[in-house]
């Protein structure tokens, strides 16, 4: 950092993190759908000339290594850089790393004649057309069965909207108001950022502005550095699996990760995973890199500000054509809800072996995501529910897990039932925790959570579970989670439903999700007879 | 003569200011809080006050009180042991809250626990329908059964949250009733009346919040109205709110204990947006700097911006309040140089021990404070309240040894520098209030309290444009102040969700009539006059399908323009208007007010007896050392102007002036300009 003021990067810090807070307020307060205003399923990034991600407002983990090289991979694909005034809204999973529903905008930011960097900002959008609501069904083999696929177009063009970008977003979704409600509102934030920035490089002066920027990213993989120095200099391997049969969900595809600490390098190998699958179970690189950059935050130094520097000093390497680096025309609808959680769990369970001070059991291990999609009798319009439902976090050394929360890549708020009864034709009968999911340790597993909705009219159903039948691991002598499941429960009684799977359910039908506990930590202690078990105490179940 | 007193319970200090209606003259007295025993603080400090100032308890006709209490019981943990009745199938519903964690990447940071007890919830039979139909009838003997097992358990406090109350509250009545029938000397909070909105958690966490505080705070103010009254001051004491208003003993033990945990900002800002009036300023932005944190308020147009949701240590409370960021960043902020090299400030605080090195309390850590000693700003040997002198040889080994050294700047450098980093935090602070809402800071003046916010007010005010700092004559005791400037009043909302085209200002009219008239019965059963009530009615209205709203007043009871001001507000936060989108109205607001017994500042005790100038001391000025005065507050008479570079000490703060002109107001307000 010679020659730069440490004083001044620190202040530009805080002056590129309000942008990026800025931008994604403009974003949450003004979009349409559930999922961007109350779930903020969306982050903001700013990036400096030369498309380096130096600033982000994060809400969900995921996004972090996505955001990193958009600018990147969208002037690549364009052969060419975004000219003045224009912003770029895409989708295509190779550029975003994310599945269909994710939408990218993007624009540079100009002062006068200078380039002096770009604004960002992903959305995971209700309905981009697609076999069922939600664009993220199963039954789809390629990324032509999922949805509107689009390579970078030109939603701004001198600062004006193409209304015919809109009308295509429009004819293409099943919810076509609040698709375009949204991206005006991804446009919007856009704008805001964009301005922010321009003012706050005339606050510090352009000069001054890109040596600090530089310095800041720079910071960050140095920080880093000295964290990854502190590791013992050794490798260690990790292997799990997905579960996927495109028949009957009884099959398995390994994951392996093997993270070697090197210097001041981590070295991250996806050798021994599977082939990509003729399902929507692939992730493109990007994600399999977000995974990275997550866990690598969470075991070493969850502060360090999220910037390009994290990249520096890590090298991850995937073999294209495996689950990890899937390869075109592969479909991805679950790449974020499912493989992206049993991505982090091999990298936590071989960090494990790195970190044992920070070690942790395995979690969830699924965003377990329902989608359900029809009519509204009510009012005669298409809707289309999405939401994620949280579980039990994996325990830790010192600390229970916790019960019924969203761990590792996501982290969305609920939809609040009074909401979902108000806009969709669902009832729910039940939203609880379900004790005794966690698995037993000296510190337990926390527990998963159930919600069990009454379908009030004919709804399509997609469900993304996993650990249905491989539950989440304890460590150190700590007991696996509970198992998850979903049931329908019909007037000709109830019966298992897939972990993953799409198909329609008449009215009346009740769905039960019941989402998989964490892994405890530590052998239980003995308890001599007639002792109280501390667990019953603590939990819900005591009542 | 009827003298009319405001007492702050703070952190540290309890504050009573007492006020002589005719001259204005006010005497104030600082006493240590209490913690724990929080009524007898009051009520000794109010007797050493009133001897203070040569009163008998007899000639006070108003006591104003902002209170602690209710927070604290949070804070600790201390409050009752409250139960929760919910809808079948919903127990969990505190525990799971929005499912999220904390912080993103950190596993060791959770969610609080519940204030009430798993063990404490019970699930009833009955359900109601999102448009208000009962799909399940109310199973009222399952209720008398919850009740005779709380009756054993000796809970004496309920909350009830039944799902959809808000539009048919008729199940969440009855369970109330039913328990109070079946349960002696119960306290019962029903989320219809604490809250009647939609959002079951929200509407969870404040109603049980309101159960779980109400019986502390009603054993509290019973025992200060007692020994007030046996003090000889027959008046019942008034509490603060944290929307800004006053209410009766009565009602803060009551429904409405819960608004009391968030008023401890609250009288400071009336009071702040009192000096602001007087010194011309409607446009202003407040900004309260303390030892360990840094308060961000905003008044625009007169009036001071507020908002209906905060939280506690992470659980949510919806009720109405002013709109105030809270940033971890205070004169013991620690300064610190991270593994990337950069320099960092807070939010870790040395707090009251060690406290920062210049404290000679054993501290070696720098701190915000120890950079405003190297600097200058707090002269090294200045004595401040109690037993600590400043040591600035302490504070400058602090900065050099962990500042310094690792940054290879030098002392005055790097103490530069973590002002420049802790401001920067600030200015961030600042502008989430503000740019975030469309309003530009340029056009505000800054107005600054709290014993460490002048000190950093011209140097924000700078960075942010800002032509105008104020500095009230007692920075230290606003909150004080305002507790006798506050207004009674009362909020209250309803929900309606409908597109505003159906609504007719007949129509209106019918939907505010319930509201109003409640607000008239309370105002009856305070025993004021109805004629005193003063309505202001609001809407909160957004396009249809957003999920965020924006309150938009309705001026004269006409919808027609409330439509208008909307496309006009969200154009101007947001940068767009969608007239195009039909406007829903989801909730309709009214809010009655009634004036304070005097609207009149107090005037600040002052001593025009000799030179103001008590010394000179040597002060970094823009990156120079200069000789400059130091003046004495309270000797700066009405009228003073003066050019700085200068510092200005009172008892409870210094004012750092650099190369701007000064001129001090009749209210005793500094007002500080610098050039555009």
């Amino acid at each position: 950092m010679t020659g730069v003021d440490p004083i001044l990067v620190e202040v530009v810090r805080h002056g590129l993190q309000a942008v990026a807070e800025e931008m994604g307020a403009a974003l949450a307060r003004t979009a349409h759908s559930v999922n961007i205003r109350d779930r903020k399923d969306f982050s903001c990034g700013v990036f400096t000339t030369d498309g380096r991600l130096v600033a982000q407002a994060e809400h969900i983990p995921v996004h972090l290594g996505l955001l990193a090289g958009i600018v990147e991979r969208a002037c690549a694909e364009m052969r060419s850089d975004i000219p003045p005034g224009a912003m770029l809204v895409f989708n295509d999973p190779w550029l975003t790393g994310s599945h269909l529903p994710d939408i990218v905008a993007v624009a540079p930011v100009d002062h006068g004649s200078r380039r002096v960097g770009y604004v960002a900002n992903m959305a995971h959008q209700v309905d981009v057309g697609g076999h069922a609501p939600g664009s993220l069904s199963l039954g789809a083999t390629t990324i032509f069965h999922e949805g509107l696929r689009i390579p970078p177009l030109t939603l701004v063009r001198h600062g004006e909207i193409d209304r015919s970008i809109l009308r295509l977003f429009r004819i293409n979704s099943r919810t076509p108001d609040e698709v375009v409600g949204d991206l005006l509102a991804q446009a919007a934030a856009v704008s805001t950022g964009s301005r922010r920035l321009t003012e706050l490089i005339d606050r510090i002066g352009w000069e001054r502005y890109a040596a600090a920027a530089a310095a800041l990213i720079h910071a960050t993989a140095r920080r880093l550095a000295s964290r990854i120095e502190e590791l013992p200099q050794t490798t260690a391997c990790f292997a799990d699996v997905l579960e996927w049969d495109a028949q009957d969900g009884s099959g398995e595809l390994a994951i392996e990760a093997t993270v070697t600490a090197a210097g001041d390098r981590l070295i991250v190998d996806f050798a021994g995973t599977a082939d990509q699958i003729t399902g929507p179970l692939n992730a493109t690189r990007p994600l399999t890199l977000s995974c990275v950059l997550y866990v690598v935050k969470a075991m070493l130094d969850p502060d360090i500000p999220s910037n390009a520097g994290l990249l520096d000093r890590i090298d991850v390497r995937t073999q294209p054509g495996t689950l990890v680096d899937a390869r075109f025309p592969a479909a991805v609808g679950l790449c974020t809800s499912i493989a992206s959680q049993r991505f982090c769990d091999v990298l936590i369970g071989a960090f494990n072996r790195l970190t044992p001070d920070r070690a942790m059991a395995a979690s969830t291990g699924s965003m377990n995501a329902l989608i359900v999609g029809g009519v509204d009798p009510r009012t005669d319009r298409q809707f289309s529910y999405v939401e994620t439902y949280g579980g039990g976090q994996g325990a830790l050394a010192a600390l229970d897990g916790g019960d019924g929360v969203h761990c590792h890549m996501t982290n969305t708020a609920n939809s609040p039932v009074e909401m979902i009864e108000r806009a969709y034709p669902i009832t729910v009968l039940r939203y609880g925790l379900l004790p005794g999911t966690g698995g037993t340790g000296r510190c337990r597993g926390g527990d998963g959570m159930t919600r069990e909705l009454r379908l009030d009219a004919p709804a399509t159903v997609t469900l993304h579970l996993d650990r249905t039948h491989h539950p989440p691991w304890g460590i150190e002598g700590g007991g696996p989670g509970g198992c998850s499941s979903a049931v329908a429960v019909t007037e000709d009684g109830a019966r298992e439903l897939p972990a993953k799977c799409t198909m329609d359910l008449p009215a009346g039908t009740v769905v039960r999700l019941c989402t998989a506990g964490g892994g405890g930590y530590g052998t239980p202690p003995e308890r001599a007879h007639g002792d109280p078990d501390p667990d019953a105490a603590a939990s819900p179940a005591g009542a | 003569m009827s003298y009319r007193i405001g007492c702050d319970v703070g952190g540290t200090f309890t504050d009573i200011c007492i006020v002589e209606p005719n001259s204005g003259t006010a005497s104030v007295a600082k006493v240590p809080t209490t913690s724990g025993r929080q009524a007898r603080g009051v009520l000794d400090g109010t007797t050493q006050a009133l001897l203070f100032a040569g009163l008998v308890p007899n000639a006070v006709a108003g006591f104003s009180h902002g209170t602690t209490v209710a927070v604290n019981a949070v804070l600790e943990r201390s409050g009752a042991a409250a139960a929760l009745i919910v809808t079948r199938g919903f127990r969990d519903i505190l525990s799971i809250g929005r499912q999220t964690r904390p912080h993103l990447y950190d596993a060791t940071i959770r969610r609080p626990p519940p204030l009430v007890s798993p063990a404490l919830t019970f699930e009833v039979t009955e359900r109601i329908g999102p448009d208000g139909a009962v799909q399940v009838a109310l199973d009222e003997d399952e209720v008398a059964e919850i009740a005779a097992a709380l009756g054993k358990a000796g809970c004496r406090s309920v909350a009830v949250v039944l799902l959809h109350s808000y539009i048919n509250p008729d199940h969440e009545r009855r369970v109330g009733a039913i328990v109070a029938a079946e349960m002696d000397d119960v306290d019962i909070s029903l989320s219809v009346d604490v809250l009647p909105q939609p959002g079951e958690y929200e509407r969870a966490s404040t109603t049980v919040m309101n159960a779980y505080v109400r019986p502390v705070v009603r054993r509290y103010l019973d025992e200060l109205s007692s020994g007030l009254a046996a003090m000889g001051i027959a008046r019942a004491p008034t509490i603060m709110q944290s929307n800004g208003g006053v209410m009766t003993v009565a009602s803060a033990g009551s429904g409405r204990a819960v608004q009391t945990c968030l008023s401890g900002p609250a009288a400071g800002l009336i009071a702040a947006q009192a000096f602001a009036k007087a010194a011309g300023y409607d446009n202003v932005i407040t900004v309260d700097m303390g030892g360990t944190s840094f308060d961000v308020g905003l008044v625009r147009e007169g009036e001071i911006l507020s908002r209906f949701d905060g939280e506690i240590e992470g659980l949510p409370i919806r009720t109405p309040m002013f709109d105030i960021v809270t940033l971890g960043a205070g004169g013991g902020s620690l300064a610190r140089v991270d593994h990337g090299g950069l320099l960092k400030v807070g939010p870790e605080s040395a707090g009251s021990t060690p406290g920062p090195a210049a404290y000679g309390r054993g501290g070696t850590r720098p701190t915000v404070t120890d950079a405003n000693v190297v600097l200058g700003r707090l002269r090294s040997g200045r004595r401040l309240g109690g037993s600590i002198v400043i040591d600035g040889a302490a504070a400058a080994d602090a900065i050099a040894n962990k500042v310094g050294t690792p940054t290879g700047l030098d002392v005055s450098a790097a103490a530069a520098g973590v002002l420049q980093v802790v401001n920067a935090a600030m200015i961030r602070g600042i502008r989430r209030l503000t740019v975030e809402r469309g309003l530009d800071p340029r056009s505000f003046a800054l107005l600054a309290f709290g014993g460490a916010g002048p000190l950093h007010a011209v140097d924000l005010a700078r960075e942010l444009g800002i032509g105008t700092v104020l500095v009230p004559p007692a920075p230290g005791l606003l909150c004080a102040i305002g507790l006798l400037l506050a207004p009674w009043r009362l909020d209250l909302a309803g929900t309606v969700i409908a597109r505003l085209s159906t609504i007719d200002d007949g129509s209106l009219a019918r939907l505010t009539r319930p509201l109003r008239q409640q607000a008239v019965d309370q105002a009856r059963a305070d025993g004021l006059p109805s004629e005193r009530l003063t309505f202001a009615i609001s809407a909160d209205l957004r396009y249809r399908g957003q999920g965020d709203q924006l309150t938009i007043p309705v001026d004269a009871g006409s919808l027609a323009s409330a439509a208008q001001a909307f496309h006009r507000e969200h154009h101007r936060m947001f940068g767009f208007s969608r007239t195009d989108q039909p406007v829903e109205i989801t909730t309709l607001r009214v809010t009655a007010t009634a004036p304070p017994a005097s609207n009149d500042l107090p005037v600040p005790p002052s001593n025009t007896n000799g030179d103001p100038c008590l010394c000179t001391a040597r002060l970094m000025v823009d990156g120079a050392i200069h000789d400059v005065p130091v003046l004495a507050r309270d000797r700066l008479v009405s009228g003073a102007r003066f050019l700085g570079p200068a510092l200005i000490e009172q008892e409870d703060t210094t004012v750092f002036i650099g190369r701007q002109p000064v001129e001090v107001d009749r209210y005793g307000t500094l007002h500080v300009r610098l050039p555009p």
